[in-house]
């Protein structure tokens, strides 16, 4: 219903136009669709009226040269009148009676079906003016009569030509119209019924006898005038051909004359089952309308759904357009913001580096000055002394250590490092890093152990200080975490195409969280602050960064209370 | 777009409308309603009076109203030249139908619209036999543009004969005055060759008078005496007709039964008569002109019979001629006129 109400709002010209046009369609077929029906149901009844009237005119034709001829016969032998007569009424059914009739209207002899009547008590017809018509020449059928058995008997009146130019007798033949009933009972026309009139309006044929006993007259009726007074054939399709008949029914009805009497027949049927026809045709036309108009608004629906999501996508399209344009907006900000923190980390590092130099120059005269004093260049020193210069000598040294890496880390990032590579085996290089750590491993009462690989080690392209310091780092940190009685252990496995380097610890482990974080700069887990306070984050970054450098990969896996393995790998040349 | 779908839409409906309205939209009546023009011609008065004003009256009701919407032009005439000449007027007018009444007065508006390309309709109300007179072809379907109802005074001239030999047992010579032959009135020709032969088998002598104009009706009628004749007659003639009054006045006189025609002629002083009744056979007229008028071919429409035949007696006329009529006679009568 909204959906309804949708469209009447949004294409009410249309839906009314489009609903016009289908009433217009449907007209162009529906109004010769309905005058065809009506055409063939008047066509159906015309052409029984047709034949019904045929068959009537040809019995009246035939009764009326039987009388003719009769007529002849009698004026060329006037004393076979009776045998003539008895000869007419046997050979024509339609004949009750044969009267001979004098000028003066007086029958002179009368023949019946059950024989001759003698004239002793004659029919006086001067009072009949068709008696007159007929002693002039012209033959008559005059207006049936209903008897009281409810028969129509017509007469035919026919001059004998005894006398000519004068005509002194005629003969006055009385004709049953009953026995035409079977012509007009004969057709099959549904409820419908044929009836004849004479030329007076007044009913002389039905099928049903109760009819005719009635008496009635229908010139009141317009097709009748238009038959038996205009002599005209009603088609049933005028509208004064329409009419409702005594019973109350609209009927559909033709007539035509039937012309040797100027008796008319008509065929009347139910209108709603003449034009049956009609109804289907307007239904199929209704039909088709509604199918239309449900399809129309089906569609228009569909359309509108249509529109809707059109205009949602398109809502959609412009706020995608303004997201799209605020991101473009937010990425320009971010590329200036980040341009921004590029040249400020490029100013850090440019700092970091100056001011590492100006600090390594005067750390390393404080570490040549402890050496110098410690070594007793100075003279001996007291334990006291000596402890006090050791513990400078060590925060020095890591001072300096830490100035190295910002250093290194300085130079990586500047793109300074200043790689120098050889075709060398990593063996020494790892033997010595392993050999540096074993003392302080030993001091730890950490075992550190070391697992060469099981054959000779191919050489590598490599540079040997910078793979020195990922070695030392690693190490460095599985030696720092790891608690006395521990183990780290550095292995090198041959992996045909690399060559693998691990460095598996017993210590501390990462919290799973922080895994992420581990290779980035300046990068601390809380557990290893909380456990190691010394340490700058630069060493695995350092490292990672070596590794990467020489076209290897360096990853970690570990429990947090467990441990870790460091592991990187290093590509091998093609072997010969 | 929804501008161009409407104007579509409206120019289609337009379309549709004027197409509708062309077809089914009837046709406006004209401002002025249309007048119609209707000759009647009549060969002398009496009867023809009687069946013109119910002609007309007949018409009223059909909806043809005098100074409306029809105009009548109404010629009373004796001579076959003045009945020509008034034919010929009508003609000219190019009335819309001619109504007759006579045979000749048929006759004249039959030839003088014959001559015309597109025939006037005639509708004649008193024609004793236009088979005989040649105006139709047969009954049914006249052809040309005649039509109307067929007054049978002819052949019911021997009917007035058989009344007389009723009136007047045995009677031996029976008076008919008539149309001279050579003046050529068919009707009367034929009525007199109907009464030779009634009289005849009657076993009656006919006593013909012929009459060749209007004005020789009254000095003929003087020489019908109870000496010459028992009875007197007469046929369809018009002629005869025109100058009634002086054969029933000389019929009263010398107290012979006169036999005339229809019941305006008994009412007038005729002892009985036996024909139509002139005031339904001018409503038949009407009736029929009624179709002509709407458009109807003339020749189509079957010439009609006189609905009644009516035997009217004068009960003064018996009383001044001293005759007393068979009460079985009177039991036939229709019309009884007089004490």
């Amino acid at each position: 219903m909204n959906h309804f109400r949708t469209i009447l709002a949004r294409q009410g010209i249309l839906f009314v136009l489009i609903v016009l046009g289908l009433i217009a369609i449907n007209a162009a077929w529906v109004i010769p669709g309905l005058r065809n029906t009506r055409a063939t149901a008047s066509i159906f009844a015309l052409t029984i009226a047709e034949r019904i009237q045929s068959e009537i005119n040809t019995s009246l034709a035939g009764a009326l040269n039987e009388v003719s001829g009769a007529a002849e016969e009698i004026a060329e032998e006037p004393k076979r009148d009776k045998l003539i007569f008895r000869n007419l009424l046997r050979n024509h059914p339609l004949f009750t009676s044969i009267a001979l009739v004098s000028r003066n209207g007086k029958e002179l002899m009368r023949i019946d079906r059950s024989g001759l009547r003698e004239p002793d008590a004659p029919t006086d017809h001067s009072r009949n003016a068709s008696l007159y018509l007929a002693l002039q020449g012209t033959p008559v059928f005059t207006s049936p009569v209903i008897t009281s058995g409810g028969e129509a008997r017509a007469t035919l009146i026919f001059p004998v030509p005894n006398s000519e130019p004068l005509f002194d007798q005629v003969i006055i033949a009385e004709l049953n119209v009953q026995n035409l009933l079977s012509i007009i009972r004969s057709p099959r026309i549904g409820q419908g019924h044929v009836y004849i009139l004479d030329r007076g309006g007044a009913q002389i044929l039905h099928p049903d006898l109760g009819e005719i006993m009635k008496h009635q007259n229908f010139s009141a009726r317009a097709i009748v005038t238009k038959v038996l007074v205009n002599g005209a054939v009603a088609n049933g399709l005028a509208p004064e051909d329409r009419y409702v008949n005594e019973t109350g029914e609209d009927t559909f009805t033709i007539g035509m004359p039937i012309p040797i009497v100027g008796w008319g027949v008509f065929v009347e049927q139910q209108r709603s089952q003449a034009l049956a026809g009609q109804r289907q045709t307007l239904a199929l036309a209704i039909g088709t309308s509604l199918l239309a108009i449900i399809v129309f608004l089906v569609i228009a629906r569909n359309t509108i759904r249509l529109q809707e999501l059109t205009e949602t996508q398109t809502r959609l399209l412009i706020e995608n357009d303004q997201s799209a344009k605020m991101l473009v907006r937010r990425d320009i900000e971010l590329s200036g913001a980040n341009a921004r923190l590029l040249e400020l980390d490029r100013t850090k590092s440019e700092f970091v580096s100056v001011a590492a130099h100006q600090l390594r120059t005067p750390l390393t005269a404080l570490r040549w000055s402890y050496h110098a004093l410690l070594d007793g260049d100075m003279g001996p020193l007291a334990e006291e002394q000596k402890k006090i210069m050791q513990d400078g000598l060590r925060a020095t040294l890591q001072m300096i250590t830490l100035i190295n890496d910002l250093l290194n880390v300085a130079r990586i990032e500047e793109g300074r490092f200043g790689f120098t590579y050889t075709l060398q085996s990593l063996e020494p290089i790892i033997a010595s890093s392993f050999h540096r750590f074993e003392k302080i491993a030993r001091e730890k009462a950490v075992a550190l152990v070391f697992q060469p690989a099981a054959a000779k080690l191919p050489p590598l392209l490599l540079d040997a200080e910078k793979m020195g310091i990922v070695i030392d780092n690693l190490l460095d940190n599985a030696l720092k975490y790891t608690l006395p009685g521990g183990s780290v252990t550095l292995r090198v496995t041959d992996e045909k195409t690399r060559i693998r380097v691990e460095v598996e610890d017993t210590g501390i482990g990462i919290p799973k969280d922080q895994m992420r974080h581990i290779f980035s700069k300046f990068f601390r887990t809380t557990n290893a602050t909380l456990f190691q306070t010394s340490g700058n984050g630069l060493g695995l970054y350092l490292a990672k960064n070596i590794v990467e450098t020489h076209g290897g990969d360096m990853i970690v896996q570990s429990a947090e209370g467990k441990g870790s393995v460091f592991s990187f790998t290093l590509p091998v040349k093609e072997r010969s | 777009m929804k501008k161009t779908i409407a104007i579509t839409g409206f120019v289609l409906l337009a379309t549709i409308g004027a197409g509708l309205w062309t077809k089914y939209w009837p046709t406006a009546p004209s401002a002025q309603p249309r007048i119609y023009h209707i000759g009647i011609l009549s060969r002398g008065r009496g009867s023809y009076e009687v069946a013109i004003k119910n002609f007309q009256e007949r018409l009223r009701q059909f909806g043809y109203v005098e100074g409306q919407n029809v105009r009548y032009d109404i010629r009373y005439l004796s001579t076959t030249d003045e009945l020509n000449q008034a034919a010929r007027e009508f003609a000219a007018a190019r009335v819309d139908l001619i109504n007759t009444y006579s045979t000749p007065a048929t006759q004249a508006v039959f030839r003088a619209t014959q001559e015309t390309q597109n025939p006037i309709p005639i509708v004649f109300a008193s024609v004793a036999d236009p088979l005989a007179a040649g105006f139709i072809q047969n009954i049914e379907q006249p052809g040309a543009n005649v039509t109307g109802v067929i007054s049978l005074s002819t052949e019911l001239t021997a009917k007035r004969i058989e009344l007389l030999t009723r009136i007047v047992p045995g009677i031996k010579k029976i008076a008919m005055p008539h149309t001279a032959e050579e003046l050529q009135d068919v009707a009367a020709n034929k009525s007199v060759a109907v009464a030779k032969k009634a009289a005849e088998d009657a076993g009656a002598e006919l006593v013909l008078f012929p009459v060749r104009t209007k004005e020789e009706n009254a000095s003929t009628s003087a020489r019908i005496s109870a000496r010459r004749a028992q009875g007197i007659i007469v046929g369809g003639d018009s002629l005869i007709w025109s100058g009634l009054d002086s054969y029933i006045q000389q019929a009263i006189r010398e107290k012979l039964p006169f036999a005339a025609f229809d019941t305006d002629q008994v009412r007038r002083g005729a002892l009985v008569g036996f024909g139509p009744d002139y005031t339904i056979m001018g409503e038949q007229a009407a009736a029929i002109s009624h179709q002509v008028l709407q458009g109807r071919n003339a020749g189509a429409i079957p010439v009609e019979t006189p609905r009644k035949l009516l035997l009217t007696v004068n009960l003064d006329t018996a009383r001044a001629i001293g005759l007393t009529f068979d009460p079985e006679f009177l039991k036939e009568a229709d019309v009884v006129i007089g004490k």
